[in-house]
C-alpha cells in the first residue's frame, strides 16, 4: 500500500524489508541452535544479517534525503539513530545466543550453574528488549509525527503503548518458557528474579495515571531550597529537619517502589524532628510575609507527605496485585508442565489472553473491595487538598504584585452567572407569549375567520 | 512458543502495518444525520434533525442526552444510528448538545440544567411543534436529569422513555457507587476549580474493566486489514475522545445528593427550590435497562417504575451493556423499532 508521502513510502519499505531481513536471519540462528553449530555459524549470520541491514538503511537515506528538507527533519540525524539501534540489537543478539549456548552446555549439571545461566539468559533477553523498547519509543515516534491527522495520530500512538504493554509482559513470562523449552522450570526461582521495580514499571505501563512520583520531587526540591534559604537566614537553625527533608527528597522517585513501611517510616521521622525542633524554632523567628509564607510552605509539605503515603499504599496495592496476577498465571503453567503429559510450550498470545483474563478478575476483586475504595477516596481527597494548598501559597506571593488573582476571577464569574440569572428569569417573565396562549391565539383567530 | 524474534518481528510488523492504514485513511467522521441548530442558550444548542417529509407522528421527540461523553454515540454511523431510526419511523426529533463547559460556567448547577436549560428546550419545541406535550426521551445521566423534570412540569410531557438511567443509588452492584462513598465531592470540585475534567471522569470508567483499554489494541490489530472493521473501530474511538467536562455545582448536587444520600428516591431532593416527588411523574414510562450494564447497573435503573406516579408503565430489559444499548446490531433491529411502536401507540 502506498501513501503519498516519499519519505513514508521509503520507510516503510525499508522497514518491511528489514524485518525480513531480520525474520530471516532469526530462523537461521533457531536452525543452527538446533544443529547445535551456533558456535561456527552465528557470528556469519550476524554479519550478514547486519551488512543487509545497513544496505536496506544506506537505500533508505539515499531515496529519501532530498524529500526530508519539506518536512523540518534531520535525515541523517534520524538515520544515525535508527542505524545505532539496529548496531545495539546486534549486540543484544549475539549476547543472547551466547547465554542459551551457555545454558544447553550446563545442562544436567549442579543447580548453582542453572541459576547462574537462567540470570545471565534472562538479563540477555532484557537487553534485547530493552533495546526493542527504544525502538518503540524513538524509532516509532518519528514515524508518527508524519501521519495524517491528530485523530489518527493519537490512534497509533495508543497501538505502540498496547503494543508495548505486551512486550512487557513477554518480558516476564520469557524466563518461564524458555526455563520450560529447556525442561526445568522452577516456579520459586522465578518468582524471585523479578524485583518490586520490574512489577512496577509493568504497573505504571497499565496505570500510568496513579504514578506521580516525579512531579513531587520537583516539589520537594523546591520547597527545600526555600526552607533552606529560610534558615540560612535563621542562623542555621532547624539544620535537623532539613537533613530529613533532603533526605527524602532523595529517595524519589524510589519511594514509590513497593516499601511501604519504609516509607511511612521515613515521613514519620520528618515529622518528629519537626515537632521536636522546628515550631519552637519557628515561634522565635521574627514575624512578617517571610515567615508567614515559610509557614505555608511546610503545611503544604505535610500535605504532601501525608498525600505521598496514601499514594504509595495505592501504588503498592496495584502492584501487589500485579505480582499475583503474573504469579498466577506462572503457577498454572507449573502444574502443567509437572504433569507428564505436558508436550506444548504456550505461545506468547496464549499466555497473553490468560494473563489479560487473571488481571481483570484480580484488579475486579481489588477495585471492588472496600479496602481500595477508601485508600483510593483518600488519595484523591489529599490530592485536591495538596493542589489547593498550592494555589493559596501562589495566591500569597503573587498578592503583593498588580495582577489579577484566580480568586478575583472566581468572584467575577460568579458576579456574571448571578447577573446573567436575573436577566433570563426577567425574560422568562416578559415571554408571556406561551404555548397554551399560542394556541388559544390560533383558535380565536380561527373562529374570527368563520 | 515462537522465536523471541520472531514475536518482536511480529510487534514490529503489526505496528508498521497500523501506521500504513492510519496513515493512508481520512480522519472518520461521526454524527452524520443532517441537522440545523434551531435554539441556543450558553454552551448549549437545540438541533432539529432534518426530515425530508412531514413528520407521521403528532408528538415530537426530544432527546435528552447524559453530561459525560456527547450524543454522537446515537448516531455514530448510518447503518448504526439510533437517531436516524427515529427520524425514518416517522419522527420529529430534537436533541440537546450540551456543547463543552468551561471554567466560566463552574456555577450552572441542576437547577440551571433542569428548571432552566430543558425547561426552555421543552417549551422551545412546544412552541415550534405547536403542541402542548412532547415526548422525552432520554439518556443515562440525562434520563435522572429528565426523571427530575418529568417530576416537575408533568403537563408538559406526553412520554418518557429512560434508557440506563441510575435512579435508586443505594445499590453497592456497580463500581461507581461504591467508590463514591469513600470520595469528598467538595474537595473534587473545589480542586478542579469548579470544572470536572472529562478526562478524570473516563479514568473512573475505565477502570470498572481494567483490561479494556489494553484488549481493544487487540481489536484495532485485528482490524487492519479490513477498512470497514477499521473505520468502525475508529468511529467508537472517536466518540470515547470526545469527553466534555462538568460544571462543578451541578456534579457537586449530582455526587452529593443523588450517589452518596439516595434523595431522590427517597423524595428528599430539591432542585431550584422545589422539592421533586417522583408521584408526580404521571406520564406513560418505557424504562429500559441493560442486563449487563457495569456503569449503571440494573439494580439502579428498575426501581424507578415503582415509585412514579404513572400508570401506564413499561420495563424494557435489553440484553447487552451499557453502549450496546445505542450502538449493537440488536439496538438497530430490536430496541429502536420496540420504543418506535410503544411511542406510535401513545401518540393520540
Amino acid at each position: 500500500m502506498k501513501t503519498n508521502n516519499p519519505i513514508i513510502d521509503s520507510m516503510l519499505e525499508a522497514q518491511a524489508t528489514a524485518l525480513n531481513n531480520w525474520m530471516d536471519s532469526a530462523k537461521k540462528m533457531q536452525s543452527s541452535l538446533t544443529s547445535g553449530n551456533i558456535p561456527h555459524e552465528g557470528q556469519g549470520i550476524l554479519k550478514e544479517w547486519f551488512e543487509k541491514q545497513t544496505a536496506i538503511l544506506n537505500s533508505m537515506q539515499q531515496n529519501s534525503t532530498s524529500a526530508f528538507g519539506n518536512n523540518n527533519q534531520n535525515p541523517q540525524e534520524f538515520f544515525k539513530n535508527w542505524l545505532n539501534t539496529q548496531t545495539t540489537y546486534a549486540k543484544q543478539m549475539t549476547d543472547f545466543n551466547q547465554s542459551i549456548l551457555n545454558s544447553f552446555n550446563s545442562f544436567g549439571k549442579p543447580a548453582q550453574d542453572y541459576v547462574s545461566n537462567f540470570t545471565t539468559s534472562n538479563n540477555a533477553w532484557t537487553n534485547i528488549y530493552n533495546s526493542f523498547m527504544h525502538t518503540l519509543n524513538t524509532s516509532y515516534d518519528s514515524m508518527s509525527k508524519n501521519i495524517n491527522g491528530t485523530f489518527n495520530k493519537d490512534i497509533f500512538s495508543n497501538f505502540v503503548q498496547g503494543n508495548q504493554v505486551y512486550t512487557k509482559m513477554l518480558e516476564f513470562f520469557q524466563p518461564m518458557i524458555t526455563s520450560m523449552q529447556k525442561g526445568q522450570f522452577n516456579l520459586e526461582e522465578f518468582k524471585n528474579y523479578f524485583t518490586a521495580n520490574n512489577y512496577q514499571h509493568l504497573t505504571k505501563q497499565m496505570f500510568g495515571d496513579f504514578y506521580t512520583g516525579g512531579n513531587l520531587k520537583e516539589f520537594y526540591d523546591t520547597s527545600l531550597n526555600q526552607v533552606q534559604n529560610f534558615f540560612t537566614n535563621q542562623n542555621n537553625l532547624g539544620k535537623e529537619y532539613y537533613a530529613q527533608v533532603q533526605n527524602i527528597s532523595k529517595e524519589f522517585p524510589h519511594l514509590f517502589t513497593g516499601n511501604l513501611d519504609k516509607v511511612k517510616d521515613m515521613f514519620a521521622n520528618k515529622d518528629n524532628v519537626f515537632a521536636k525542633t522546628f515550631e519552637p524554632l519557628l515561634q522565635m523567628s521574627g514575624a512578617g510575609k517571610e515567615k508567614e509564607n515559610i509557614e505555608a510552605l511546610i503545611a503544604l509539605m505535610d500535605k504532601v507527605t501525608e498525600y505521598s503515603v496514601k499514594q504509595t499504599e495505592l501504588q503498592n496495592k496495584l502492584q501487589n496485585t500485579m505480582r499475583a496476577s503474573v504469579e498466577n498465571v506462572a503457577k498454572e503453567y507449573s502444574e502443567k508442565f509437572q504433569n507428564p503429559d505436558f508436550t506444548k510450550v504456550p505461545e506468547a498470545q496464549e499466555l497473553y489472553n490468560e494473563w489479560i483474563k487473571t488481571n481483570e478478575k484480580l484488579f475486579g476483586e481489588l477495585f471492588a473491595s472496600e479496602e481500595f475504595s477508601k485508600v483510593k477516596g483518600e488519595t484523591m481527597n489529599l490530592a485536591m487538598d495538596v493542589k489547593k494548598h498550592f494555589e493559596k501559597q501562589f495566591e500569597s506571593v503573587l498578592s503583593n504584585f498588580p495582577v489579577v488573582l484566580k480568586s478575583d476571577v472566581e468572584e467575577l464569574q460568579k458576579t456574571i452567572y448571578d447577573l446573567k440569572k436575573q436577566v433570563k428569569e426577567l425574560q422568562g417573565k416578559l415571554n408571556i407569549a406561551g404555548v397554551s396562549d399560542l394556541l388559544d391565539d390560533e383558535k380565536s383567530s380561527k373562529k374570527g375567520k368563520k | 512458543m515462537k522465536n523471541l524474534f520472531e514475536e518482536m518481528g511480529d510487534v514490529s510488523r503489526k505496528i508498521t502495518k497500523s501506521f500504513e492504514s492510519l496513515n493512508n485513511l481520512k480522519e472518520v467522521e461521526i454524527a452524520t444525520t443532517p441537522k440545523t441548530a434551531v435554539y441556543s442558550e450558553d454552551k448549549l444548542t437545540l438541533y432539529r434533525y432534518d426530515r425530508k417529509t412531514e413528520a407521521t407522528y403528532k408528538t415530537p421527540i426530544l432527546i435528552v442526552y447524559a453530561l459525560v461523553n456527547t450524543y454522537k454515540m446515537l448516531d455514530l454511523q448510518p447503518d448504526r444510528s439510533y437517531i436516524k431510526n427515529l427520524l425514518d419511523s416517522g419522527f420529529d426529533v430534537y436533541l440537546i448538545d450540551w456543547g463543552f463547559p468551561t471554567r466560566s460556567d463552574r456555577f450552572i448547577n441542576m437547577d440551571d440544567y433542569v428548571n432552566g436549560y430543558i425547561n426552555n428546550c421543552v417549551d422551545h419545541v412546544r412552541k415550534r411543534n405547536r403542541v402542548e406535550k412532547i415526548n422525552i426521551l432520554s439518556i443515562c445521566q440525562g434520563g435522572t436529569l429528565s426523571v427530575i423534570y418529568a417530576s416537575l412540569f408533568p403537563t408538559k410531557i406526553k412520554n418518557l422513555v429512560t434508557h440506563v438511567t441510575p435512579i435508586d443509588f443505594s445499590t453497592n452492584e456497580g463500581l461507581l457507587f461504591r467508590w463514591s462513598r469513600d470520595m469528598d465531592f467538595d474537595k473534587i470540585v473545589e480542586g478542579f476549580d469548579g470544572l470536572v475534567p472529562g478526562d478524570y471522569l473516563n479514568q473512573g470508567f475505565d477502570m470498572l474493566k481494567p483490561m479494556m483499554k489494553i484488549q481493544k489494541q487487540q481489536t484495532l490489530a485485528a482490524s487492519l486489514e479490513d477498512e470497514a472493521k477499521l473505520t468502525n473501530f475508529l468511529r467508537m474511538e472517536k466518540w470515547i475522545s470526545e469527553s466534555p467536562a462538568q460544571t462543578g455545582e451541578c456534579f457537586r448536587t449530582f455526587m452529593k445528593e443523588l450517589y452518596q444520600k439516595n434523595k431522590l428516591i427517597k423524595g428528599e431532593l430539591e432542585v431550584g427550590g422545589k422539592k421533586v416527588n417522583l408521584k408526580n411523574l404521571t406520564s406513560p414510562l418505557l424504562n429500559i435497562y441493560a442486563t449487563e450494564d457495569h456503569l449503571v447497573p440494573p439494580a439502579s435503573t428498575i426501581p424507578l417504575n415503582d415509585h412514579v406516579g404513572s400508570k401506564d408503565k413499561e420495563l424494557y430489559s435489553f440484553k447487552g451493556g451499557h453502549i450496546g444499548v445505542f450502538v449493537g446490531g440488536k439496538s438497530q433491529k430490536e430496541l429502536a423499532p420496540a420504543v418506535v411502536a410503544w411511542l406510535a401507540k401513545r401518540d393520540k
